[in-house]
């Protein structure tokens, strides 16, 4: 292989190809340099006149008078309105992705105001479900999952607060400005309560949570990468360009420079996304601590006072404990470290001074941080062992993602009694939890200036196994000997080299394995061990509490970004590689857009505000056009420019630009932004309310429909099938928000608490949301499988892919999920339960419930003949000798009937 | 010999047409009219999985893709090395990088080879005593000894052995197959990997249409009442219920069609039904093995304790291969051997030996060899200096696969590493030249197969990839 590029995603490279290939295009690119002078989406937005139609009588609205007058200069006329059923199913999917209820029906039918569908769509807007139905538009393009790194299922158990803040922020209306400039540089916004500081920094989860390869094992790579997807997501996003393509040279269509592509990598460069602390190959994403909200007026002083308490009485029992266990022969093998020389530091009455350093010393794992229960204990002892001095050293508390563990000097003082001279004992004070106790170094003992005792371990032979502590940059010696010591121990506590010689000796708290394989002799060591027996009971119970405790008041984290320290324009990487670093570029925004100079990024700031507030100013043409669009595309099935993420000189021109204008500036002018003022606008024209009814000329004219002659039909979004199947059989659980991963199931975490891997999630859908939408499931950085299989099967987007246009394929896979995937067996038995218990005497009543909860209007005579005619034919055969006889041969039937119903296309399709 | 020349568009079924986006579509058509790509576009009303003509005559028209997961060692199997040999228990002649993990490697020293090696066939090759059954396919074994890739971390590699790509959400090998060739079966899909193991981020279409992806064989005879393919049948309903529901199904589903005159998505559908029906009925047919003969059986090991089960996936391999089936993938997964390499590859080769010459026989017998390819490797290969004592750890940067049947050398050996067999040396193949090599066979030119996404061509093999020439017939 000749010289390769580093890994990265050429790609773009390719697009060299496709302008020099083919012909068409290679002419297109030669009008590349000049594209931001014609490129329609870069220009202005105007104020369009609206246009005059030859029938005025039927627009509604504005709106309508753009799309009649297009469909009459094409001689087409639009289509009728649609029935009240088509129309409130049409609207309820659209707005809140669930079906109307019966009752609704009803109630829309006997609604005769003039008002009555601008009423249904208020009522509609005001419902949580349009956020949750309306978040996932966000996330297909915003890369959401609970799992970090694009091959494994690493936990990030916080993303959900990120989940929770976009639904919460789209309910209650928060304009997209706002809702942009939080998620973009919300860390960087003022803020008046620990409330909005909280949404702030959770907001930034938009460019926290992506496709990270956590285990590049090239930091300088992963950066970059994540770097490259940040501007390929607000490029596309924001603003319907492939900034990615300007990576590694010019776009070789469209206006953007590499120098552009390089402004803004500064802005994400200096910006921390994921960190790496190694040793391993893993980096995590960013987590940013929470300011705490207000509780109840001494709430936080009681839990302070309880977890004192019980911490004291924890470490009583501990000490206890340490003492009782070293009573046992057998017991204290894996935690000790006892100098055999003694030392002449026992002058009676004599003041001396015990000084060392020490760290606390904890193995990586989904809980990293240390507690009370890390404590060393130095014990001074006099040569027939009994204890002269003890002293308990707590090392500070560590959470474990931060920085390598410093070990600290710290002091004690004892008294001799003369005695003779004094051995020291190192063991953990923790002997039977299972931790790490902490490392300790350059042990002294002083008697006034005088140096008696000292050891600084580097003399000690490291033994031959040796792996590396994650997270601390320490090299772990297993089998440490250190000469002048008793080695017992030692093969189970770990010798650490701290860097240039220097080591320290690292303690096991050991197990309680050690308690159970003593054999006490006589009648004392009996009572000790019992004793001790005990004590360890207590201290579990105790440690549960404690455990009870810290999770009460643990600080919260959301996965956000900040700025780095030094914000800095950075390089371009010639050949889109971070080893060939060229000319600094300053931070900036694409030059083909006016608004650029008008954000200049001050000194110290990492200019992510800046982007977000250029992203949003009214002079950007670009942002207004890409977000109406977005709307127009999830109301009328197609965007006035299908290309919905992409506005460059290869996307499509918009079918009514126009139009566009129009909707674009009311979006942020008029309606301020304001996302349900724009979709009431949009469901409210006459246009959207048109049949899907055929027309062969208008169809032989305009295939495509693109100048919207009728309503277009569609499939139900994959999560739209799912919930409107729990929703019709009874089985939604309406209730929402919160974690998604059920990390309380067995099994659901794996793989934690290794020196190289991080936790990751099982996969199992806990029970607790199972039966939620599906938003507030659990998404791993795959397509859905297993439980949520239903979601891939239908086209549900990679959760590392910005898709702003879903695929609708149809194949076979979808017709045997219809038919025979438990998931709609099961929701259709439901069905026919609920339908037995809602209707129980009358079938045909029981008929039109089924058809009003499912395809939302009554069946025709000829559909419920049909039916009644398949339960007929169906009760025979489940009847008959030749099938397995079922108890109940009818009810059975309507489970079918119901299987039926939810497999077909006036299910599965929306007019 | 075949006729080189695949048919032309054989089927004017629509129930597997894909719209996908209408962007992408139009743009793909675009594209390939633009390029003169794959001949003539299929007509809008082709299925996109109708048969269609590659670049220009090809040497394969199927391939079966035997994936060794984990990373086989290759100096224990493929690429003796005397001075590893000779060396074994010294310190390391050479450094290690520094940007990979070191655990385990600590006092780490040469290990030699834990198999004896033997000549085999005319050709001579020297091959393990492991694979006694595979050598006596030694003369269509084209070994490539100089494999790369570029990650030594099992899910990055594993990614790249499939899509090319180590990072991207990309389509798999398979995948691409399917889209640039179509299936000669329609009632099949044309990519099937049995028993993939893990999820299916190795065998997604990714952007490509939905139809390319692979569909998983998940039950190959072991437990009988599992489906072979996800949701293909329902065992507890009698069968003409579920006739009679799937007739009211589309009974309901035509009336509706009649009332819109027309609709392509929704005749898809009512068609996506009825060939979902077939497969219920077809598919468990091919996948059932009982058929086949006793001497079959015997010929793959299956119903013998260490080869039972792959035996029955190389058997279905091979059955599927036949049927016309594009791309077939069989995993046999445990190679990584970390520690007691001798012990564990010794069972892993009794495993994987007696199918996998069986498949070439078999496949000889029937004359399909000489158009199947048959690849068999792993994501990577191993160190020649030992990890915990006793074992091997990933190596990227030197390792073997082997080829057969379809227009590639046979009895040949391609690419050599050093002297312990750590790096490739001479006639290095990077995986994107395997897939430029493996395209190229099945008469793709890897640089022309593209497929517009995101305003963007993308390939197999990005932006590398060479067709390795000097292995072909």
């Amino acid at each position: 292989m000749n010289a390769r590029l580093p890994i990265l995603s050429g790609i773009c490279l390719l697009a060299v190809m496709l302008a020099t290939r083919s012909s068409g295009s290679a002419a297109e690119a030669a009008r590349g340099d000049h594209a931001s002078d014609s490129l329609w989406a870069l220009q202005p937005i105007r104020e369009p006149a609206v246009p005059v139609v030859r029938t005025p009588e039927w627009p509604r609205h504005e709106v309508d008078a753009f799309l009649l007058a297009s469909l009459e200069r094409a001689g087409l006329a639009p289509a009728p309105d649609a029935d009240r059923h088509t129309l409130l199913r049409r609207v309820t999917f659209d707005l809140t992705g669930l079906p109307p209820t019966p009752e609704e029906i009803k109630a829309f039918l006997e609604d005769t105001a003039a008002d009555a569908y601008p009423r249904v769509v208020d009522r509609l807007l005001a419902s949580p479900a349009f956020g949750d139905h309306w978040a996932r538009h966000w996330f297909d393009l915003s890369c959401y999952a609970d799992l970090a790194d694009i091959q494994g299922d690493v936990l990030i158990r916080d993303a959900w607060r990120y989940r929770d803040y976009v639904i919460a922020s789209l309910n209650a209306d928060k304009p997209l400005d706002q809702f942009v400039h939080e998620q973009i540089a919300g860390d960087l916004l003022p803020s008046a309560t620990p409330a909005e500081r909280r949404e702030q920094i959770i907001a930034t989860g938009y460019l926290a949570i992506g496709p990270w390869t956590l285990q590049n094992y090239i930091k300088g790579q992963l950066d970059a990468d994540v770097v490259d997807h940040q501007i390929d997501r607000i490029g596309r996003t924001f603003l319907g360009q492939t900034l990615s393509c300007a990576r590694c040279h010019d776009h070789k269509f469209d206006p953007v420079p590499i120098s552009d592509y390089y402004a803004l990598a500064g802005v994400f460069h200096s910006t921390r996304t994921t960190r790496y602390d190694g040793p391993g190959v893993w980096s995590a994403i960013t987590h940013v601590p929470l300011p705490p909200l207000e509780t109840a007026p001494g709430e936080l002083e009681r839990r302070r006072q309880s977890l004192e308490q019980a911490a004291s009485r924890r470490q009583a029992l501990q000490t206890e404990l340490s003492s009782l266990i070293r009573s046992l022969p057998g017991a204290t093998n894996a935690n000790g470290l006892t100098l055999q020389q003694g030392v002449p530091a026992n002058e009676n009455g004599r003041l001396y001074e015990v000084a060392f350093a020490a760290a606390p010393s904890v193995w990586a794992n989904a809980e990293q941080k240390t507690t009370a229960g890390d404590g060393l204990l130095i014990d001074i002892l006099r040569p027939d062992g009994s204890v002269l001095a003890s002293h308990r050293h707590q090392p500070g508390p560590w959470t474990g993602t931060n920085d390598a563990q410093q070990l600290k000097a710290s002091a004690f003082s004892y008294t001799g009694d003369g005695s003779g001279d004094v051995r020291l004992r190192l063991t953990s004070a923790t002997p039977a939890s299972g931790r790490f106790g902490g490392a300790i170094d350059d042990l002294v003992i002083r008697a006034g200036p005088d140096r008696l005792f000292s050891e600084d371990f580097h003399a000690l032979t490291p033994g031959t196994t040796r792996g590396e502590q994650a997270d601390t940059r320490l090299t772990v010696f297993a089998g440490a000997t250190i000469p002048g010591w008793e080695g017992s121990g030692i093969s189970h506590s770990h010798a650490v080299d701290l860097g240039g010689g220097n080591f320290a000796v690292q303690f096991f708290s050991g197990d309680s394995t050690t308690l159970a394989a003593v054999k006490p002799a006589g009648e004392a060591q009996q009572q000790a061990l019992a004793r001790a027996l005990a004590v360890q009971q207590e201290l579990a119970a105790v440690a549960t509490e404690i455990a009870r405790l810290d999770a009460l008041n643990a600080p919260e984290l959301a996965l956000a970004v900040h700025d780095v320290d030094s914000p800095a324009d950075g390089p371009i990487y010639k050949r889109g590689s971070f080893l060939t670093p060229g000319t600094i570029v300053p931070r900036g925004f694409l030059t083909a857009v006016p608004a650029s100079a008008n954000h200049p990024i001050p000194a110290g700031t990492s200019g992510r505000l800046q982007l977000a507030r250029w992203l949003t100013d009214p002079e950007n043409p670009l942002t207004p056009r890409v977000l109406a669009n977005r709307l127009w595309h999830h109301l009328f099935g197609k965007g006035l420019v299908r290309s919905v993420d992409y506005f460059g000189v290869h996307g499509e021109k918009p079918s009514h630009p126009e139009l566009l204008d129009f909707l674009a500036l009311r979006l942020h002018g008029e309606d301020r932004w304001s996302l349900k003022k724009s979709v009431r606008r949009l469901v409210t024209t006459r246009a959207y309310q048109m049949a899907s009814t055929p027309n062969p000329s208008a169809a032989a004219a305009d295939p495509d429909n693109r100048l919207l002659w009728q309503m277009p039909r569609r499939r139900l979004a994959a999560e739209s099938i799912r919930d409107a199947m729990l929703a019709v059989s009874g089985q939604l659980d309406p209730s929402r928000g919160g974690p998604s991963l059920g990390l309380e199931l067995p099994g659901n975490i794996a793989g934690a608490g290794g020196n190289v891997n991080p936790a990751t999630w099982g996969g199992k859908v806990p029970e607790s949301v199972s039966r939620r939408r599906t938003i507030y499931l659990p998404m791993k950085r795959e397509r859905p499988q297993g439980e949520l299989e239903l979601l891939s099967t239908f086209d549900f987007p990679h959760p590392n892919e910005i898709t702003g246009a879903r695929p609708e394929t149809t194949v076979a896979t979808q017709a045997l999920f219809l038919m025979n995937s438990p998931f709609v067996k099961t929701q259709a038995r439901h069905l026919a339960e609920r339908l037995a218990r809602e209707e129980p005497e009358d079938e045909a009543a029981r008929l039109r419930r089924l058809y009003l909860l499912a395809v939302n209007r009554p069946p025709d005579p000829e559909a419920a003949a049909t039916a009644t005619a398949f339960l007929d034919e169906c009760t025979r055969d489940l009847t008959s000798a030749s099938a397995t006889a079922a108890a109940n041969p009818r009810a059975e039937a309507w489970v079918e009937l119901c299987h039926a119903v939810l497999g077909s296309n006036a299910f599965l399709f929306r007019e | 010999m075949r006729s080189p020349v695949a048919p032309g568009p054989v089927s004017r079924r629509r129930f597997l047409r894909t719209s996908a986006c209408g962007f992408g579509s139009l743009a793909l058509h675009a594209l390939l009219q633009q390029q003169g790509l794959a001949g003539q576009p299929p007509p809008a009303t082709d299925s996109p999985l109708a048969t269609r003509p590659p670049h220009f005559p090809p040497r394969a028209r199927r391939v079966i893709f035997l994936f060794m997961k984990g990373g086989p060692s290759h100096m224990d199997l493929f690429d003796y090395k005397p001075r590893l040999a000779r060396g074994s228990g010294e310190a390391l002649p050479y450094s290690l990088p520094s940007t990979e993990a070191t655990v385990g490697l600590e006092a780490t020293r040469l290990l030699g080879p834990v198999s004896g090696f033997s000549h085999h066939g005319a050709s001579g090759l020297f091959l393990s005593d492991l694979l006694p059954l595979t050598g006596r396919h030694a003369d269509n074994l084209c070994l490539l000894r100089a494999m790369q890739a570029d990650s030594p971390n099992h899910p990055v590699a594993i990614r790249q052995l499939h899509t090319g790509n180590l990072f991207d959400v990309v389509p798999s090998m398979g995948s691409w197959l399917s889209y640039g060739l179509g299936t000669e079966n329609q009632q099949l899909p044309s990519y099937v990997t049995i028993l993939p193991g893990e999820g299916e981020r190795n065998f997604s279409s990714a952007f490509l249409p939905a139809i390319h992806q692979g569909t998983a064989i998940q039950d190959v005879g072991l437990t009988p009442d599992q489906a072979p393919i996800r949701n293909l049948n329902d065992p507890r309903l009698p069968r003409e219920v579920q006739r009679r529901r799937l007739d009211l199904v589309q009974s309901m589903n035509r009336r509706q069609l009649d009332r819109l005159h027309s609709d392509q998505q929704m005749e898809g559908v009512i068609e996506s039904f009825e060939l979902a029906f077939r497969m219920q009925t077809e598919t468990p047919r091919l996948v059932d093995l009982a058929n086949e003969s006793k001497a079959t059986f015997d010929l793959y090991g299956i119903g013998q304790a260490p080869t039972d089960q792959f035996g029955r996936q190389c058997l279905l391999a091979r059955r599927l291969a036949e049927a016309g089936v594009r791309f077939v993938q069989v995993t046999l997964d445990g190679w990584d051997h970390h520690s007691g390499i001798a012990g564990g590859l010794k069972n892993l080769c009794a495993q994987c030996d007696k199918p996998v010459a069986g498949l070439l026989s078999d496949l000889k017998s029937r004359g399909l060899l000489e158009d199947t390819l048959v690849l068999w490797g792993g994501e990577f290969g191993r160190t020649p200096h030992a990890q915990n004592g006793d074992g091997r750890e990933h190596n990227q940067h030197g390792f073997s696969m082997w080829m057969a049947g379809g227009g590639v050398k046979g009895g040949i050996t391609h690419g050599t590493t050093d002297d312990f067999g750590y790096h490739a040396v001479d006639g290095k193949v990077h995986i994107n030249d395997l897939h430029a090599t493996m395209l190229h066979l099945l008469g793709l030119d890897h640089e022309r197969l593209t497929f517009e996404h995101h305003g963007r061509p993308f390939r197999l093999t990005d932006v590398a990839g060479r067709v390795v020439t000097e292995i072909l017939a």
